[in-house]
């Protein structure tokens, strides 16, 4: 059988939700750390 | 096994007795001191303390189970949590955190009464915490003695130790001894999933011939646990109370009033940000884990009625020393949850049916009445352990639901959107009624992902009815 790509390669992509949501939540976590600066920033004015 | 466990279990238990007794110099005077510690507890500390507070026992035990029955959905779910609970801390969390002292919120329901001036709402609030909470407690105690009926030591000898434990390292320095012994089981619960993780994957799979791909394979054949196999009910469903967690749960709400000051805030949230996504990563994979190697040896339809089994019994085939020193760090996340959660209640409950009740109330007695309540809730969360009821997972989650009208009555607050008291109050009803329509139809364990009207899970039409009263002009 004609296989396009490795095992290795499709096993890898099978992964690719698992990267997907680390990904979404490290771009939450920054957003959540830019906005704790501007909160804190606002009290301190 | 036993002798090494129990060895290991002692010296854990001697280590947080000793941390939590020297934590009693830390301790001033006055119920503010016992409560909250007087609002001077360090970054790191707090970091701890919030990281071991959140994760209970559910995560080495329930999430890796339900990793290992419905694949990385389940990552989804848990890493919505933790994006949430930082994108909340990093916004409301400061709000909530510099009115605290300035209005001197003390337990989690000054906060709702204060802001909505209602002692009635503050009450209401109390028992509700009271309610909801003694199945997220007794969820933790009973974790616990699985794990030690699991050892052969005994289902009940496990539940007794943990009452005890929870109640000697909340009552011995309030805050500061819960505080403390939760950064020492906080250390525990990450150096047990780490030293779990390592050897699952570069001992246990290997040797029994599982590889890269072979591991791939075990989770794709049959039902592909690295795609969404959840259905959107039941995502919504668990999902939905989880993301409001850090507004709606007495025990972290209450660590959002104690960093000393905006340097402690900032660590609090970037220590525990980095702690939570670790360790949710970790869990996961060691829920992966169970999977490739019980189905690589065709156990896995054995484990399918009983998922929350899976983690004591592949853990129980590494080394003896390991084994039990694992099992003792997720005891150690057990406890750190319901000693957390018994005083933010007991705090309430103290607060709200003496302090303000009384016209010259006595600091002192203050925290007597919160030790009482301490000791009660326990020995409640206890029986109710002991009549083994429900899922870890399912326990854990409906608590939430039950505490989920809280969100938009705290939200609308902090946000000024609205202060009528008996608003919040009509909003705290009818979000109840919901909850509790939905367990008389579907039971307790079933009440989140069902869907209760519209094929949309009962969380969202919780949310729904608890937010209409404050809608109202």
């Amino acid at each position: 059988m004609y296989k396009p790509f490795s095992d290795m390669l499709a096993s890898m992509h099978s992964l690719s939700l698992t990267i997907y949501w680390c990904i979404l939540t490290v771009l939450s976590i920054a957003i959540g750390f830019k906005a704790l600066e501007e909160m804190l920033k606002g009290g301190e004015k | 096994m036993i002798v090494e466990f129990i060895a290991i279990l002692i010296a854990f238990f001697v280590g947080g007795s000793v941390i939590a007794v020297y934590s009693r110099r830390l301790l001033g005077a006055g119920s503010r001191e016992f409560f909250v510690g007087g609002y001077r507890v360090g970054g790191f500390l707090s970091a701890m303390t919030y990281a071991a507070t959140t994760y209970s026992a559910f995560m080495m035990i329930g999430l890796a189970g339900l990793t290992f029955a419905t694949g990385v959905a389940a990552l989804g779910f848990e890493l919505a949590y933790l994006a949430s609970t930082v994108l909340l801390l990093s916004t409301i969390g400061v709000v909530v955190w510099r009115r605290a002292r300035e209005r001197k919120w003390v337990s989690p329901t000054d906060m709702l009464a204060d802001l909505y001036g209602s002692k009635t709402l503050g009450i209401a609030v109390a028992v509700l915490y009271l309610f909801a909470l003694i199945p997220y407690t007794s969820a933790q105690l009973k974790g616990i003695g699985e794990i030690f009926a699991s050892l052969g030591i005994g289902f009940e000898v496990g539940i007794i130790f943990a009452t005890f434990a929870t109640a000697l390292w909340t009552v011995v320095a309030g805050l500061w001894s819960v505080a403390t012994t939760d950064a020492y089981q906080g250390v525990w619960m990450i150096s047990g999933s780490i030293a779990t993780l390592l050897w699952l994957y570069l001992f246990l799979l290997p040797s029994n011939g599982i590889d890269f791909t072979k591991f791939i394979e075990h989770l794709t054949k049959g039902q592909n646990l690295l795609t969404f196999t959840w259905s959107p009910q039941m995502f919504i469903g668990l999902t939905l109370p989880w993301l409001f967690f850090a507004l709606i749960n007495p025990q972290v709400v209450q660590r959002l009033y104690i960093p000393r000051d905006e340097k402690a805030f900032r660590r609090m949230v970037i220590y525990f940000s980095t702690y939570g996504f670790i360790y949710t990563l970790i869990c996961i994979m060691l829920g992966l884990g169970y999977r490739a190697y019980l189905s690589s040896l065709g156990l896995v339809q054995q484990f399918a009625a009983n998922r929350d089994a899976v983690a004591p019994y592949v853990i129980s085939k590494a080394h003896t020393v390991l084994a039990a020193a694992v099992f003792t760090s997720i005891i150690a996340a057990a406890i750190s949850t319901a000693d957390s959660i018994v005083l933010s209640v007991a705090s309430s409950i103290s607060r709200e049916l003496y302090e303000k009740t009384v016209s010259k109330p006595s600091e002192r007695k203050s925290i007597a009445i919160a030790n009482c309540v301490t000791i009660a809730m326990l020995i409640m969360a206890a029986v109710l352990a002991l009549l083994r009821i429900g899922y870890v997972v399912e326990l854990s989650v409906a608590s939430s639901a039950y505490l989920l009208p809280l969100a938009p009555i705290t939200l609308a607050a902090l946000l000024k959107k609205q202060n009528k008291g008996w608003k919040a109050l009509a909003s705290l009803l009818l979000g109840e009624a919901v909850a509790a329509y939905a367990t008389s139809c579907y039971g307790p364990a079933k009440i989140l992902a069902a869907p209760l009207a519209l094929n949309i899970p009962t969380p969202a039409w919780i949310l729904v009815a608890s937010s209409i009263p404050l809608l109202i002009p």
